[in-house]
């Protein structure tokens, strides 16, 4: 049994919602200012530390938009690095061939992503499951040999990028850090990734509450039922396909505003792996996942290849048992790859042990310290008040009403009040 | 005496839509088969034909070794039904393996390769049994996951291992760089020695799997799970046995193939879309389809490289994914994949 036990809409309820919103928010606001005490752990230069959690805003919305296909509609795309880099470099080249501001491209990346991922979605229509792998791990692949085909557009495999500081992103005057030197660029560029990453995470969360998304977990659970249910497959596919590529391509654009140089090489079947491992690691068919599944992707590598060189900088407790491993793997060439076995390893273990991934652990280990009782607001409206709804105890329902209570209201509803049937379906839609 | 005319009726009516059906796969083919020989046509008329026959033979050489892959790909996708993205890595290590028994210990190259494709046979029973066995078959994500981890695994491991630097592989064939003419087309002898051993790699599997026990077992777990399971059928070790089979065919393919190209950790992704290619366009069930698709995508990728000129051998992948789309989007299940039916 939980520790806490708390009810839906009590002021109890109210206030841990709102805690755990402040704190999260607290932590983001932190990086802000916590270039004055530079960055745990190690003592790494902070703009190259700024530019990592930067990028983990970055893949975390590209992980967000594979999410919504693999994760909410259950189609396997392995595609995704291809979205990416299209928004990339429709970025880049308009920033450095069109000189266009950075956050211009934005909308055109993610419009002409949509477009593409609505093509590219296509064929999901007919083909299916692992059929649809495979066109898709295509279409990674494919990405960047068009790159390298076309270099007068896209630089080819030397890469592109914007002449030095067009269309540099500059803090205005009166944020607090704008005469932070070399660090302010990176901050105010945080400032708006974090502002453009909030904003997607938040749609992407209304939206699988709204109708449409229930739709998609219909669709993810059982296509055929939820075609004889009345729900248009054709439509939701193609347009969770376009909606996932256009996320893809705000992300792609994302990335260039933080690091301006795109190259073939970024935006390979790797990437589209990666952001695959980062999903399942994160957690699939969860929003929250990405972010820890972005952490796994930009900081894993970085440290299991800085300590295959240093390892002054490891955890004290790691470094005994990973001593010889380390050791062995120094002053071998290929030894940067070994985050490529931990990656692989570590993909199989989440598989193996955490099928929900790291977040699903996080809601187990909550689930035993706090445990919120859903009490919905249209049971509450029901009653009148703010008041629960009436138990065995309360002398109204004459004590034969059981823990099956929402159930019988919800009964009880459709009898009072047509409008309320909807909510109850949606209500069981959420916990089932 | 009505019921049973309209049962017969409807009986027969379900029969024309079957042959129907046939003879749509049928139009499929033949309009593919149509579109590769008005081109073949226009472009032997217009280029020559000693260059339409050399590049014949180049895309030859390609496709049966693409075919070999496929094969192992639908060996594994019969089994488990799941692609395993790992099959490329699967084989790149095999030939390693091959490479360490034939420059390190000094066995001949022919020899090594056999012995490598039992290690490898081995080494993908185990995969099996520790990685795979353990998901319920049905579970298409996990498992598909498992096998991109084995993917970043075994690419990374030789990687840290074998470093990336390109080796050359020994030829296991006789003639070393010699060629021979046919209607002025050269061809080495090496190419056909390949073309041989494909083609025998794939009678063996064929046979294997029509005239052997476990064969037959395995034809019958990858057609209905819960009937072969009441059978009395070891589902796992059948299914062990098709990692083991498509390991060693794979092996097979990577040493085909290490022999042209250099030998290094990423030599098989190139190799391994246009296998991919090849499996999904047969159909991912169907071994006679991968060997013709395997065949066809080789063709394809070497004529439209060397004679449409913009394509050239950049645009060859581009090719090969328009190809397929076209094709799944006329016919989902591939060329010769069975086609599912739904219950709900």
């Amino acid at each position: 049994m939980a520790l806490v036990t708390l009810k839906e809409g009590t002021p109890a309820h109210r206030a841990y919602v709102i805690g755990a919103w402040a704190i999260a928010a607290i932590v983001l606001i932190y990086v802000i200012f916590a270039y004055r005490w530079g960055f745990a752990p190690g003592s790494i230069d902070k703009a190259f530390r700024l530019t990592q959690i930067n990028d983990v805003i970055c893949y975390a919305v590209a992980i967000l938009g594979l999410n919504l296909v693999i994760g909410f509609s259950g189609q396997l795309s392995l595609g995704h690095s291809a979205f990416v880099g299209l928004g990339a470099y429709t970025t880049i080249i308009l920033v450095a061939d069109h000189h266009w501001s950075y956050l211009a491209t934005v909308p055109v990346s993610a419009a002409l992503c949509f477009v593409i991922g609505l093509v590219v979605g296509l064929p999901a229509l007919r083909i299916r499951g692992l059929y649809l792998a495979v066109v898709t791990l295509s279409v990674a692949y494919v990405f960047p040999t068009l790159v390298v085909k076309y270099d007068s557009l896209t630089g080819g495999p030397n890469g592109k990028k914007p002449a030095r500081d067009t269309g540099k992103m500059n803090p205005p005057s009166w944020m607090p850090f704008s005469n932070a030197g070399r660090l302010a660029s990176p901050l105010w560029v945080y400032c708006i990734l974090l502002v453009i990453a909030t904003a997607l995470f938040l749609l992407v969360r209304n939206f699988m509450k709204s109708r449409p998304g229930r739709a998609l977990l219909a669709v993810r659970d059982n296509q055929t039922s939820a075609a004889v249910s009345g729900i248009n497959l054709p439509l939701y596919k193609a347009l969770t396909f376009g909606a996932s590529a256009a996320i893809g391509g705000i992300a792609g654009s994302m990335l260039m505003i933080n690091r301006p140089f795109a190259s073939d090489v970024q935006f390979g079947l790797p990437l589209a792996i990666f952001l695959v491992v980062g999903l399942v690691a994160g957690g699939a068919g969860t929003i929250s996942g990405a972010i820890p599944g972005a952490l796994i992707y930009v900081f894993v590598p970085y440290f299991m290849s800085a300590w295959t060189t240093d390892q002054r900088g490891m955890p004290p407790g790691i470094k005994q048992v990973t001593k010889p491993l380390f050791d062995w793997l120094q002053g071998r060439q290929g030894a940067g790859s070994i985050a490529g076995v931990f990656f692989g390893v570590g993909l199989l273990i989440f598989v193996f042990v955490l099928p929900g991934g790291f977040i699903d652990g996080i809601r187990r280990l909550r689930s035993k310290i706090v445990q919120v009782i859903p009490n919905p607001s249209w049971l509450r409206e029901l009653h009148g008040s703010a008041n629960p709804p009436p138990t065995s105890h309360s002398p109204s329902s004459g004590g034969e009403v059981t823990p099956a209570a929402p159930v019988v209201a919800a009964v009880r509803t459709r009898v009072a009040k047509p409008v309320s049937v909807k909510k109850a379906i949606n209500l069981r839609g959420k916990t089932t | 005496m009505a019921t049973t005319q309209s049962v017969n009726e409807s009986i027969g009516k379900g029969y024309a839509a079957l042959g129907r059906l046939g003879q749509k796969r049928m139009i499929s083919i033949g309009v593919l088969i149509a579109v590769l020989v008005a081109f073949s046509i226009i472009v032997a008329v217009q280029h020559g034909f000693t260059l339409f026959l050399q590049r014949i033979f180049d895309g030859l050489s390609n496709g049966f070794i693409y075919a070999a892959m496929a094969m192992a790909l639908v060996l594994i996708y019969k089994a488990t039904t799941v692609v395993n993205f790992a099959q490329g890595e699967m084989a790149m290590f095999g030939t390693f393996i091959a490479y360490v028994f034939g420059h390190s210990l000094g066995i001949p190259t022919p020899l090594a390769i056999i012995l490598a494709m039992l290690a490898s046979a081995l080494g993908a029973a185990g995969i099996e049994r520790v990685l795979i066995r353990p998901f319920d078959p049905r579970n298409h994500l996990a498992v598909t996951i498992v096998t991109l981890g084995l993917f970043l695994i075994l690419n990374s491991l030789a990687g840290v291992i074998w470093a990336y630097d390109n080796r050359a592989f020994p030829s296991p064939f006789p003639g070393r760089n010699r060629s021979f003419s046919v209607l002025g087309a050269n061809l080495e002898w090496a190419n056909l020695f390949t073309w041989l051993t494909v083609l025998a790699a794939v009678l063996l599997v064929s046979l294997l799997l029509s005239r052997t026990k476990i064969g037959l077992a395995f034809r019958s777990v990858s057609n209905s799970l819960e009937s072969s399971e009441l059978l009395g059928i070891h589902i796992g070790r059948t299914l062990q046995f098709g990692w083991a089979l498509a390991a060693a065919v794979g092996t097979l393919a990577g040493t085909m193939i290490a022999r042209t190209t250099l030998l290094e950790p990423n030599f098989m992704g190139r190799v391994l879309i246009y296998s991919f290619a090849a499996a999904t366009l047969g159909g991912l069930d169907s071994l006679g389809g991968a060997v013709v698709a395997g065949i066809v995508i080789g063709l394809v990728q070497t004529m439209s490289g060397g004679y449409i000129g913009f394509i050239g051998s950049d645009l060859a992948p581009t090719v090969a994914l328009v190809v397929i789309v076209a094709v799944l989007l006329v016919r989902p299940s591939g060329l010769f994949g069975s086609k599912r039916v739904e219950r709900v």
